[in-house]
């Protein structure tokens, strides 16, 4: 017989991870493709929400672009997240959407080192079905991500949608086998925002200096044809 | 001078049921003390979430003993993380070690003092509990260095942190060395912390029975030794397992960087007597009640990783 207890939990500061969204919004992903993410990140929020182990630990942030880059979610922990719908219009700033999501995660980080709270590394997850404006600064871009890499400011994972540029995505992607792009059908939107509940999870519960293995792609990974 | 006849070396004795489902310990019992009337103890030790999941050894020993015939101890263990056996380690300094050694200097003590223990303890002074308590530490890091020995491994991989607090009539003694918590409720219905966790500022600083820490006076400090004239009707002791739950323990400092607290927290506290309460009246096995409670209670219990110990001593009321 379980007995209800009716106090309550003290208040106080827990060791963060923070997940960055950095997602086209630009007109191709009109239609289904926004429909889909809408509902995928709705379902991120309910499982964020209901995981007593994450909600009071996880930041999460929702930057979008397409003509232009804006914040749609600042850092907000995941039991008051809450993500407003997304509406597709515009070109592909993509590499201005991805610069604002680093200088955040970077930002976060040092608030969380300035106030002395434990944290682990951020991640930025790339969701575009496109590649960026021709005006856009791709070297820059690249640079960050690769000196990120040494300097292990944040973990950077790409992921392409149906017809997006993966060569492109391929030449921003940081050099290691796990966090090459992956190519995600638009209609698999909740396995994708699913896996990536999980792999919060695990970043959550990980340790300094150990391996975090990947959860299984295999519910939305597009795969390779052969 | 009589010597004490309460110091009779005898063998750790566990005057509860000591649960071994699901890798945890649960003990409840009651204190009757002739100053101070009717107490119920409940005390629970359970591992961490990802522990539990995995069916792993706790790491957190606790254990109540009756020292004497006006004084009853309630002791919690955490053994350090980093050490192999620090669940043996915990298990053998607060089931068997401390206990006795506190026997033996409580009553060497009481005898240079000419009084019986019971009344040398009910009238001992901050200074002389300081002496006592160091003594009984020290003997206990020996007994666990002989352990070591038989063991075969270094007395640094039985380490642990310590907590025992002795309710005599209305006045409480506290002994502990490393981090956890400590508080009791007044009269008035205020909660006040029993003493200030030693915890280093990185991983693995915080100071263990293990620890060689009794070569210098300096070094000595580290065992905290503490006399509350109170009359509780509640004590709390708990591993830092517990604390987030229980306490608060630190904010961010407007100014700047964390300032840390060690500040009881009574929207918890004060729904612990009754909830014990409750769990008596229904006449159920109040001891797994509470070790499953601590195992997923609050959302916060049920988050925490790491070992969870909570012994809570609530006076009864009077008939």
């Amino acid at each position: 017989m379980k007995h209800d207890f009716a106090g309550e939990d003290a208040v106080n500061l827990e060791e963060k991870a923070c997940c960055v969204f950095v997602v086209d919004t630009s007109s191709s992903m009109e239609g289904v493709p926004i429909s889909e993410l809408n509902d995928g990140l709705s379902s991120f929020t309910e499982d964020i929400r209901s995981m007593n182990h994450v909600r009071h630990r996880l930041e999460v942030v929702v930057v979008e672009f397409n003509s232009v880059v804006g914040t749609v979610v600042q850092p907000t922990l995941g039991i008051d997240l809450d993500i407003p719908e997304l509406h597709a219009r515009g070109s592909t700033k993509l590499v201005d959407g991805a610069m604002e999501a680093i200088r955040i995660a970077k930002a976060r980080t040092k608030w969380y080192d300035e106030t002395s709270q434990p944290r682990k590394r951020p991640w930025v997850i790339l969701i575009t079905d496109g590649a960026p404006d021709s005006d856009q600064d791709v070297a820059t871009l690249q640079r960050e991500i690769q000196q990120a890499h040494t300097s292990k400011d944040f973990i950077f994972m790409p992921i392409g949608v149906n017809g997006a540029n993966m060569a492109f995505l391929e030449s921003i992607a940081m050099p290691n086998e796990e966090l090459r792009p992956r190519q995600l059908n638009s209609a698999k939107f909740s396995e994708f925002f699913g896996w990536v509940t999980d792999l919060m999870g695990k970043v959550i519960e990980s340790r300094p200096g150990q391996k975090l293995f990947l959860p299984s792609r295999d519910s939305w990974d597009k795969g390779v044809d052969i | 001078m009589a010597s004490c006849p309460e110091a009779e070396p005898s063998e750790g004795r566990a005057p509860y049921d000591r649960l071994s489902v699901d890798a945890r310990v649960s003990f409840i019992t009651s204190l009757h003390l002739p100053a101070s009337g009717g107490w119920e103890i409940v005390g629970a030790s359970v591992p961490g979430r990802r522990k539990y999941a995995r069916r792993e050894r706790c790491e957190d020993f606790s254990n109540f003993i009756e020292l004497f015939d006006n004084c009853g101890a309630l002791l919690v263990a955490d053994g350090a993380g980093f050490a192999a056996r620090s669940d043996v380690g915990a298990e053998y300094v607060a089931n068997n070690a401390l206990p006795k050694a506190l026997r033996l200097e409580i009553c060497a003590a009481a005898t240079a003092a000419g009084q019986p223990a019971s009344e040398f303890l009910a009238s001992i002074s901050s200074e002389m509990w300081e002496v006592v308590g160091r003594a009984a530490v020290k003997r206990t890091y020996e007994s666990l260095m002989r352990l070591a020995a038989r063991l075969k491994v270094d007395a640094q991989a039985l380490s642990c942190t310590v907590i025992v607090c002795l309710i005599v009539q209305e006045r409480i003694l506290l002994l502990h060395v490393g981090d956890g918590r400590g508080a009791c409720r007044t009269g008035s219905g205020q909660w006040l912390p029993l003493f200030t966790p030693t915890i280093g500022d990185n991983p693995g600083e915080t100071v263990f029975v293990g620890s060689p820490i009794y070569h210098s006076e300096d070094a000595l400090s580290l065992i905290q030794c503490h006399v509350h004239e109170v009359s509780a009707d509640c004590i709390c002791i708990m591993s830092d397992g517990c604390e987030k739950s229980a306490f608060q323990v630190s904010e961010i400092n407007p100014a700047g960087g964390i300032r840390l607290l060690n500040t009881p927290f009574p929207g918890f506290l004060d729904a612990v007597p009754p909830f014990l309460a409750k769990l008596s009246d229904d006449a159920g096995d109040v001891a797994k009640a509470w070790a499953d409670f601590l195992i997923d209670g609050t959302p916060r219990l049920a988050a925490e990783q790491d070992d969870k110990t909570l012994v809570v001593a609530r006076r009864l009321p009077s008939h």
